[in-house]
């Protein structure tokens, strides 16, 4: 099997190439990509959410991103990945990994940096993984934002 | 209702957002307030000896604002001791409140689930000016529209909250011809309001049962006349706009020149069923949320104009449009209305 670090390097450098289609190619087709509004967050389908977005959704935002007459692009990043943990499995039997992240963006004159932890929960796919959840955690959960268009 | 400063050396006494205090202690020298802003303790009173510090006073208290008023549990406040009351100041635009209330099974609303707070580097009158645009959906929301109507043409089709959220933002992609034939009211004060692209849509489908927990209440004539009310947005000028549809509020908050915050409140309908609420819940995510698809490309706009602006080339912006046809989205009247409102607060005695 792919070590599990090694297979969440690998999302960073699509999204950071903008290889959108084959990083969506990681998800499980139920997969749900999940960045709370609050820290601690523990409903996102009562309570409002930056992100709670299935396949069919992020395709949407990717087709958005993609589009020439999209405001603000090109969306250029760079991910850190790091402290990757193993932390048990799902009721369904998904392996449950934790990770903290960095991720530099810099869209028209302005750089941001964001960062948080994020949990992936993800299923045996052939001898690597699929992601059926990505759940980010931003440190500035909660805060005041600005524009966000791309994936963390 | 109180301004938050400390009358001792003007620290802003709370810093939280929102919660409950049975008084307001200053973080700086622990003055210590009463909850009707009056000064309850300071420490070290004998510091004021042989000064004319008044013992029973408050003008050292946390000051409250000039005038409050509350409509239906929506608390106003105004910082100038003069000007209409709120009765008059609200005119019409109270049908979007009494609608949201009245579609409440429960008879009631509540702020729910979370807020959103985005900042904008533009002015916040450059937002206002969007506010009833339907010039330029079909040309800003491209990029969001076109993949929207692709993921709605998928096979199988997207269903549930997913088809819903689609259908909103493809819903941006109407002809000029259609956006001319949504109306659009100018109220007295600035206040405007806009028609949505459809009447509410709780009315069918898996939410048949919600429309007779209504019928119920108010019989079939009045829900179907709550339901059918359409209104897509109502601007309480120049500091609020409800989303009566869409059950969100936003609260518009001038920063400084070139930055605005904006607060998007979620609305939700007590007694009506949840998935009534998770809808609202989807459309604040995927429509109004700061990482919306839709909002992205409005947010750039404003601050391409806010740095257009700072060209002198002209002397003037051009809100011509539409002065023979000022009731319908295509027309800038609701900007001229906004401006009315403006100059007769700039010049008012």
């Amino acid at each position: 099997m792919t070590d599990v670090a090694q297979f969440l390097f690998a999302p960073a450098k699509l999204l950071d190439s903008g290889a959108y289609d084959a990083w969506l190619d990681l998800f499980t087709e139920d997969a749900r990509y999940w960045v709370p509004a609050y820290p601690a967050q523990t409903d996102p389908i009562n309570e409002v959410s930056l992100y709670y977005e299935n396949l069919a959704l992020m395709q949407a935002r990717i087709g958005r991103l993609r589009h020439p007459r999209a405001m603000g692009l090109p969306v250029r990043t760079s991910h850190l990945i790091g402290n990757v943990m193993a932390d048990g499995q799902t009721r369904d039997g998904a392996l449950i990994y934790r990770s903290r992240f960095q991720m530099i963006e810099f869209v028209g004159d302005a750089q941001r940096l964001y960062g948080g932890g994020v949990t992936h929960h993800l299923v045996a796919d052939g001898d690597s993984w699929k992601i059926r959840q990505k759940r980010v955690d931003l440190v500035n959960a909660g805060g005041i934002f600005d524009l966000l268009q791309g994936f963390f | 209702m109180l301004h938050n400063r400390c009358g001792h050396r003007g620290t802003l006494v709370v810093a939280e957002q929102s919660g409950q205090a049975s008084r307001f202690r200053c973080p700086y020298h622990a003055w210590t307030f009463r909850n009707d802003g009056s000064l309850q303790s300071i420490p070290c009173r004998e510091g004021y000896d042989g000064t004319d510090f008044p013992q029973n006073d408050s003008s050292l208290g946390m000051q409250p604002v000039a005038r409050v008023g509350v409509y239906r549990g929506f608390i106003f406040a105004s910082l100038a001791a003069g000007g209409p009351d709120l009765s008059s100041f609200l005119g019409p635009t109270t049908g979007a409140i009494d609608n949201i209330i009245a579609r409440a099974p429960a008879g009631r609303i509540s702020f729910e689930g979370g807020v959103f707070r985005v900042r904008h580097a533009s002015n916040w009158k450059i937002y206002l000016e969007n506010m009833h645009d339907g010039l330029h959906p079909m040309i800003v929301h491209q990029p969001s529209i076109e993949p929207a109507r692709a993921g709605s043409r998928v096979m199988p089709p997207p269903s549930g909250s997913t088809a819903f959220a689609l259908d909103v933002i493809a819903a941006n992609g109407q002809s000029y011809q259609a956006m001319g034939k949504l109306p659009v009211s100018l109220f007295p004060y600035g206040h405007t309001e806009m028609a949505a692209f459809r009447s509410n849509p709780a009315a069918t489908g898996q939410f048949a049962a919600y429309r007779e927990q209504l019928v119920a209440l108010h019989g079939t004539v009045e829900t179907d006349r709550l339901l059918g009310d359409n209104r897509l947005s109502t601007m309480f000028y120049p500091s609020a706009s409800v989303q009566a549809t869409s059950l969100q509020m936003r609260l518009i908050i001038p920063e400084t020149v070139d930055s605005t915050l904006i607060e998007i409140h979620s609305l939700r309908l007590l007694g009506a069923p949840d998935s009534l609420w998770q809808r609202t819940v989807t459309l604040a995510n995927t429509v109004h949320a700061p990482s919306s698809l839709v909002k992205h490309d409005d947010f750039a706009i404003y601050a391409r104009v806010q740095d257009g602006l700072k060209g002198d080339s002209l002397d003037w912006i051009d809100y011509r449009r539409g002065i023979n046809d000022p009731s319908t989205s295509l027309s800038e009247a609701y900007i001229r209305n906004q401006f009315v409102a403006w100059r007769d607060y700039m010049t008012a005695q």
